[in-house]
């Protein structure tokens, strides 16, 4: 086999890149080479991909950017694809036999360097036409159309990690020995004030000059100044700072703010750029509240009814709000695309708290990221950063509900407490002693109001005692009973009083009746002794009244008291209510920022 | 955690509170009969409780 020379390429451009020609992988049993390398461009962004061998004698290709791999070979079934200009970026379509995608990204991509060995002969600056979607049964497809023409082929992909790829040998862009990162900078010289600037990754696409201010695009390895912006304010988090938050160590990379206007009022919040071995991951913050994002692929998210729900990794999410028009300012540090402060993009967040799922629709891309609510003391304590974070306010769309979760946990404990208190309320009538000791009829029209006992003895442990009085039969007439049980031994009396009556008539052509002839009255603490009872009568008689004769009065040692039980219930069901209220306060104020606040309709509508 | 304590201590609060019989809802008036009164013959009898505010009437 003879090689001819066909030209020259240019240099490749330095790259974030952990691979190397030659390098070996294997995925499943199967071993595979990286033969050949292209970078490759797309308006804002760069991106290489490795030709690739595998053991039993196919080709493939592995994209990397922005520390995510790729693996992908070419579907060989026939398909009908759509034409190119049917595809647009955050829709979702029917691929058959694919199944359902969800399209991320369509753009045009341009050839910029290559090394190595080639399926095909390298064009420099040629371009050709591409549709990013990650599928809904899992992995990739990318729809090379070409130059022109509605023709594609197909690439089917998986996206893994280094190590399950087997290419963990050469190091990652930063390393973790003693917990501290490593920067493997490069440096460069502002095009504007000439000050040196050390980019922090390697596949850098803007910068913002820190002297100057100068937006800067790198460009095959150099900067070109692309606008001037204006003062900056220094974000809480410091560019530069490290730290680790879910087990991955972080650097804040670069820093935006983002404006969001509705109805003449101005929504701004922050966003970090962090950069670590798995890639970038964003921080958002807003009103001292902080949120860590990383890219997911689109396919993972379902829309459910209406768009207003969401489906994650199982779960349900609601959506919050979607705001139109967003712009960024205040740009710093650095980024993996070529910024522009006239960048315009739409933003949906979905809710889940503490987790959050959001959607950026800009041009002809749609980026999904998945994260959590990032508790501000975690952060500090994570980055080392001096003093307290600051007081947040308001409540975050993810944050978690402290009260939801409190109320949950009470009121499982609720429902125990409260069988047993029904338990032991029950074993408290059945068990307890409780016996009548006096009954006595107490004349009501004798010759004397006042009725004495004989001393008569109680017995067993200190209890209630309800004493009751029953005077049957009584019609339209009352007699009213001062009670009094008194101690004959320790002179304490308590006193009570009661009534029976009963009234009855025709008002109107309808019959009423009122009263009883029962009371009765409990009496707590009734100590062990010998005690008498003493019942004094008045009564008032009318023209047709009717009174009893007597009225039996019992005393009955030994009471079940419903009051402490009513107290106990109050007692045990306080705090998980305190706790609902508050949750529910908590939720109101959640939702109150949202599209959908409540007890009213969309914001939209 | 500490709900759960609260609540075991609830609980045996209302065991307790059944057990001595303590009623919390003041239902009438508590007083001292004097002892040269319960010693003299017929002393209940005139002892004044609730004479001057009893009932006086149910309709």
């Amino acid at each position: 086999m003879e090689l001819a020379l066909i030209g020259q390429l240019p240099d490749l451009v330095a790259a974030d890149t952990r691979l190397a020609l030659g390098q070996h992988g294997k995925v499943a049993q199967l071993r595979f080479e990286l033969l050949g390398r292209m970078q490759l461009e797309q308006g804002r962004a760069s991106w290489q991909e490795w030709y690739v061998s595998w053991s039993d004698g196919s080709f493939g290709w592995l994209a990397e950017a922005q520390g995510r791999v790729i693996l992908s070979h070419r579907y060989e079934q026939p398909l009908r694809v759509p034409p190119f200009a049917s595809w647009q970026a955050g829709g979702s379509y029917q691929l058959p036999p694919l199944g359902a995608l969800s399209v991320e990204e369509v753009g045009e991509a341009r050839f910029v360097s290559a090394e190595g060995e080639l399926p095909f002969r390298p064009q420099l600056d040629r371009t050709y036409r591409f549709v990013d979607a990650s599928l809904q049964a899992g992995g990739y497809c990318t729809l090379d159309y070409g130059t022109v023409g509605d023709d594609a082929e197909v690439f089917m992909g998986r996206e893994l990690s280094y190590a399950d790829a087997g290419l963990s040998a050469r190091p990652a862009p930063v390393n973790h020995s003693g917990g501290k990162l490593e920067a493997r900078a490069v440096a460069l010289d502002c095009p504007s004030c000439g000050a040196p600037l050390k980019l922090k990754t390697k596949d850098a696409q803007g910068v913002v000059c820190p002297s100057c201010r100068g937006l800067c695009d790198v460009t095959q390895g150099k900067l070109a100044l692309i606008a001037k912006l204006g003062e900056r304010t220094p974000p809480r988090v410091p560019l530069g700072s490290r730290g680790e938050l879910d087990g991955e160590q972080l650097e804040v990379i670069g820093f935006m703010r983002r404006l969001f206007t509705y109805d003449s009022k101005k929504y701004v919040w922050g966003e970090y750029l962090l950069h670590g071995a798995a890639g970038y991951r964003w921080l958002s913050e807003s009103d001292g509240h902080y949120c860590l994002l990383k890219p997911i692929p689109a396919a993972q998210v379902s829309a459910l009814s209406r768009d207003e729900q969401l489906m994650f990794n199982g779960e349900t999410y609601k959506h919050f709000q979607s705001s139109g028009d967003v712009s960024s300012f205040d740009l710093q540090g650095e980024f993996y695309w070529q910024i522009r402060p006239e960048d315009r993009s739409q933003m949906d967040d979905y809710v889940l708290p503490p987790y959050i799922v959001s959607r950026e629709l800009s041009g002809k891309e749609s980026n999904w990221t998945a994260g959590r609510y990032l508790e501000p003391s975690e952060l500090w304590r994570s980055f080392k950063l001096p003093g307290d974070p600051p007081s947040t306010q308001g409540v975050a769309p993810c944050q978690p509900n402290p009260f939801k979760l409190r109320a949950r946990s009470q009121g499982l404990q609720l429902i125990y407490a409260l069988t047993a208190l029904v338990l032991v309320g029950v074993s408290c009538v059945l068990f307890l002693p409780r016996r009548t000791v006096l009954s006595i009829p107490v004349p009501v029209a004798g010759p004397t109001p006042i009725t004495l006992s004989d001393p008569f003895t109680i017995d067993g442990s200190t209890r209630a005692a309800t004493i009751e009085a029953i005077g049957e039969p009584i019609s339209n007439a009352w007699v009213g009973l001062d009670v009094a049980l008194i101690n004959d031994e320790t002179g304490r009396s308590d006193e009570v009083q009661l009534a029976v009556s009963y009234y009855s008539g025709v008002d109107d052509g309808e019959s009423w009746s009122e009263g009883s002839p029962r009371d009765s009255e409990t009496i707590g603490s009734i100590p062990p002794g010998r005690y008498v009872l003493r019942v004094e009568t008045q009564t008032e008689t009318g023209v047709s009244a009717r009174l009893p004769e007597v009225v039996q009065v019992r005393v009955k040692h030994g009471s079940f008291l419903w009051f402490p039980l009513f107290l106990s219930l109050f007692a045990l069901c306080a705090s998980p209510l305190y706790l609902l209220l508050r949750s529910a306060s908590f939720e109101r104020r959640r939702w109150a920022e949202s599209d959908h606040p409540p007890g009213g309709g969309s914001e939209d509508e | 955690m500490r709900y759960s304590v609260y609540s075991v201590l609830i609980v045996f609060g209302f065991v307790f509170m059944e057990w001595r019989g303590l009623n919390l809802l003041p239902t009438g008036r508590r007083a001292v009969v004097p002892a040269s009164m319960r010693t003299s013959p017929g002393g209940y009898r005139s002892y004044q409780s609730w004479s001057s505010r009893g009932f006086h009437g149910g309709k």
